[in-house]
């Protein structure tokens, strides 16, 4: 046995158990981020933008954010969201604060334990439908018995097609669900290797005008919104900055609401489509209502919560209601309208 | 401390009894465990000290559940099947031309200088940068996956059954040549068994690879498996999926590495290095 | 078994291009026992190597014909080291070289028997020790009963008891097998102790310096003074012999 033997080995080892084993049973002590203790300053403010997100477009494309922010010598960034699922990823990851989902997909993730809270509503789209291929075979949601669709798990468009399937006494295990991101979706249906696809505007647009795509099965009366969300600790932290950025995105409304042809070219030139594909999803499918989450959402939400439990896409005695009242915060929102209103 | 410790040059220290034979067994037993044991009370503490929230890494009794869960409901099962399904097709796939290239190659220059350039261009291609290659040459279907793993398999049993044989010893060869061996019974008698340990190393290189294409495939375009499970857990916000997902990778690949060497410590008997004399010594 | 005669006459050989051997003169007849000296890199071994046909001839003669009229004359090779194929068992190493047909393994065993392995026939050849591994490896040589046995350096690796008891195995073997024996050896004791004539192999490339005949009765003595006086001959042909206490030794040139 030579200066540090088999003995010394086992020693450290035995160490290392001990402090993993003994740490884990000390008495816990107080939380990292006590909720009474002053907030740290926030240097950087992050915030997805998304092509389902008109207005976060403009919003990026104007600087008001920067604007907005630079008094206070808080830097802003953007981070592109693909779909509902990778903005819950980066709002429950830390790396945005203010992330952009479709309603469906914020209960979803409340109710799997994320705590987000739902302060503003971006906008009432019909941005979902079932497409195929315009000589394809299947004219109804019953025709995709054991065929293939692709779709996004953890979004609206996936929400829909289960939603779909359910309404024609199916479910996500008659068909084949293939997992891709929205574009790679639309690619996938445009080169037939896939027979359907779960779709999201503005590709739906694109694939409609570009290969003549059929939207076999719409339901404009199924959205869920587009929420934007907040994590419930970052809420408690800064109400004030949540505020100032709500204050921003009402500017964005308005603007949006004036200007529909500039509109029309922001979204064209930031996701790469024609204006015509731009225009047919401003102007066919998309609005701006009231923004203020409230009974609205609550409502529609509620109406998922049936087709939630059956697929068990959430652990088994979640309690989805509670969820859904946990989730809209209608606070903040009522507040900047109130205060704009004033003006 | 009595007289018979005096030795000559010095003292003896007093020797404790038998206890100590049974720590050193005992502690022998543990020492695999103890780091697992180790990571586990980490995983414990930073949940309880709030260093990661429940939602980023859930705790060990949620992911136990959630895979009991799994288990029962036949999920876990129908995605595990499908992950073994792949991984074996296309490992056989990859690893049987990978031993007969790779004997051909080491045993004749002509064919080695035929082959050889091309396979080690394809080598220097960085692995998984062949999955957007492959999905776009064979579309998204079970194919371009097989394939792939294929792929991944074959270069590493390639590489090794062909150093293994040119590593044979010469003095072998002379034996049998010295004994009238013919070319035929030189090849099968003495290069094939003696190469043995090298293609054994590459097959199971091979595997370990063949089971990270797997993965790399599932996360892209699958319906089932166990990678799609943990893009689905990602995708739901569904991170105790995600664990499953790993650690049911790991086990499996940890234990079919573990049948390989069984395998491999069975057909290796007869060779004479540390490894075998350690085995013998209890 | 039955020997076979050896001739090279004249024989050159080269190895990568170099002479290593030069008019080379050689002569076995069947049943003798030929020791070769030399040097270290002399050509010993490609001697050896020439008459197995494991190495051709630029030029000159090569002739290995069986006493008893056979077409082919076998030849067997024990190496300096054993060279047993390590992922087959001791009697499967044995078997392997074997003539086929039904007795094979039998065959086999009872030559394991003769060099005192018998018991061993499952051992993996890792655990035998240097000595037993070279036993097997003759063994492995008489099994195909051959006429010529080459013997290439080949108790050089093991200690002296051992090399001693393995050079009695291999008379014993040689006059119960009259096959006609070759043995290359750096040590001039052994060769005059075993063999019945002793070639002095020297130079660069490589010539017979000297023949020496042994002409005692076996079983020989170690300790027979006639065979210390060979052994000064033979090491007088070698080169210069190094100074003994007070007495310098003549150097004989034949």
């Amino acid at each position: 046995m030579g200066p540090f033997g088999r003995r010394d080995f086992l020693k450290v080892a035995a160490g290392l158990v001990g402090v993993g084993f003994g740490a884990a049973c000390a008495p816990a002590g107080a939380p990292v981020s006590a909720p009474g203790a002053g907030p740290r300053r926030l240097d950087v403010l992050r915030l997805d933008y998304a092509y389902y997100n008109p207005v976060s477009l403009v919003m990026r494309r104007k600087g008001w954010l920067e604007e907005e922010f630079a008094r206070d010598g808080i830097k802003v960034e953007w981070v592109l969201s693909l779909g509902s699922n990778k903005a819950n990823e980066f709002t429950a990851s830390g790396t945005v604060h203010f992330g952009s989902t479709a309603g469906s997909a914020a209960l979803l993730a409340r109710a799997n334990g994320v705590p987000l809270k739902t302060v503003w509503l971006y906008s009432q789209p019909e941005w979902t439908a079932l497409v195929t291929l315009k000589d394809s075979p299947i004219r109804q949601v019953a025709d995709l018995r054991g065929r293939r669709v692709a779709a996004t798990r953890g979004t609206d468009p996936w929400f829909f097609l289960l939603r779909a399937l359910d309404s024609a006494g199916l479910s996500q295990r008659d068909v084949e669900i293939v997992q891709l991101q929205h574009p790679d979706g639309e690619q996938a249906l445009l080169q037939g290797q896939v027979d359907a696809w779960a779709g999201l505007d503005p590709y739906m647009a694109h694939a409609e005008l570009v290969a003549g795509a059929r939207l076999f099965f719409r339901r404009p009366g199924w959205n869920t919104y587009g929420t934007l969300n907040v994590l419930e600790s970052f809420l408690n932290q800064y109400p004030d900055i949540v505020e100032r950025v709500l204050t921003v995105y009402e500017r964005g409304r308005a603007w949006a609401r004036q200007n529909p042809e500039e509109l029309i070219t922001i979204l064209a030139e930031e996701s790469k489509v024609s204006p015509e594909v731009a225009r047919k999803v401003l102007t066919e499918r998309t609005a701006f209502p009231e923004p203020v989450p409230g009974d609205q959402l609550k409502t529609v939400l509620r109406e998922i919560v049936p087709l939630i439990q059956k697929e068990q896409l959430v652990p088994a005695g979640v309690d989805l209601k509670a969820a859904i009242e946990a989730l809209v915060e209608s606070g903040p929102a009522r507040q900047v309208l109130s205060r704009s209103a004033s003006r | 401390m009595a007289v018979g410790d005096l030795k000559a040059g010095g003292f003896q220290k007093a020797r404790p009894a038998r206890p100590r034979k049974f720590i050193r067994l005992g502690l022998g037993a543990a020492l695999p465990w103890l780091l697992p044991a180790g990571l586990l009370g980490l995983w414990v503490l930073s949940l309880d000290r709030g260093w990661v929230q429940p939602y980023q890494l859930p705790a060990p009794p949620t992911v136990v559940s959630t895979f009991i869960d799994l288990l029962s409901r036949g999920e876990l099962i129908r995605h595990l099947g499908a992950t073994l399904n792949r991984l074996l097709a296309g490992y056989l796939l990859g690893a049987a031309p990978g031993v007969l290239l790779g004997l051909l190659a080491g045993s004749s220059v002509g064919f080695r200088r035929f082959l050889d350039p091309t396979v080690q261009g394809l080598r220097a291609v960085p692995s998984l940068a062949w999955v957007p290659l492959f999905l776009l040459w064979f579309g998204i279907g079970e194919q371009a996956r097989v394939y792939l793993i294929g792929l991944g398999a074959f270069l590493p049993v390639y590489l090794n059954t062909m150093a293994a044989v040119g590593s044979v010893d010469r003095k072998l060869i002379e034996v049998a040549r010295a004994y009238g061996f013919g070319r035929l019974k030189v090849l099968f008698r003495v290069i094939l068994p003696g190469s043995t340990p090298g293609v054994l190393t590459g097959l199971r290189s091979g595997l370990s690879l063949a089971w990270m294409f797997v993965v790399a495939a599932e996360l892209i375009a699958a319906s089932n498996g166990l990678g799609f499970m943990l893009v689905e857990g990602q995708s739901t916000m569904r991170p105790d999926r995600v664990l499953v997902s790993l650690f049911t990778f790991a086990v499996l690949g940890r234990g079919s590495d573990t049948l390989l060497a069984a395998l491999e410590r069975r057909l290796l008997v007869w060779r004479d290095t540390l490894a075998t004399t350690q085995e013998e010594r209890p | 078994m039955t020997g076979a005669t050896i001739r090279l006459s004249r024989t050159c050989v080269n190895l990568g291009g170099h002479p290593v051997l030069r008019d080379l003169y050689f002569e076995a007849g069947p049943g003798e026992f030929v020791a070769v000296v030399g040097p270290s890199g002399v050509g010993k071994s490609t001697l050896l190597r020439v008459i197995a046909r494991l190495v051709e001839p630029e030029a000159g003669e090569v002739v290995v014909r069986p006493a008893n009229g056979g077409l082919q004359a076998r030849v067997a090779f024990v190496f300096q080291e054993p060279r047993l194929l390590p992922w087959l068992r001791v009697l499967d190493n044995v078997a392997i070289v074997a003539p086929a047909g039904p007795d094979r393994m039998e065959r086999a065993r009872r030559v394991l028997a003769a060099v005192g392995l018998g018991g061993w026939e499952r051992a993996w050849p890792r655990q035998l020790s240097g000595g037993m591994a070279q036993r097997a490896a003759l063994a492995r040589a008489l099994v195909t009963e051959p006429h010529v046995l080459l013997l290439d350096e080949p108790f050089s690796a093991v200690d002296a008891l051992t090399r001693m008891r393995l050079q009695e195995h291999v008379l014993g073997l040689w006059a119960e097998g009259g096959f006609t024996a070759v043995l290359v050896t750096h040590d001039v004791d052994e060769a005059v102790y075993l063999a019945d004539r002793v070639y002095v192999l020297m130079g660069r490339p490589a010539t017979v310096a000297a023949e020496f005949s042994v002409r005692l009765p076996r079983p020989r003595l170690r300790e027979d003074p006639a065979l210390g006086r060979l052994r000064r001959e033979v090491l007088g042909a070698l080169g210069p012999v190094p100074l003994t206490a007070g007495r310098p030794d003549g150097n004989l040139l034949v």
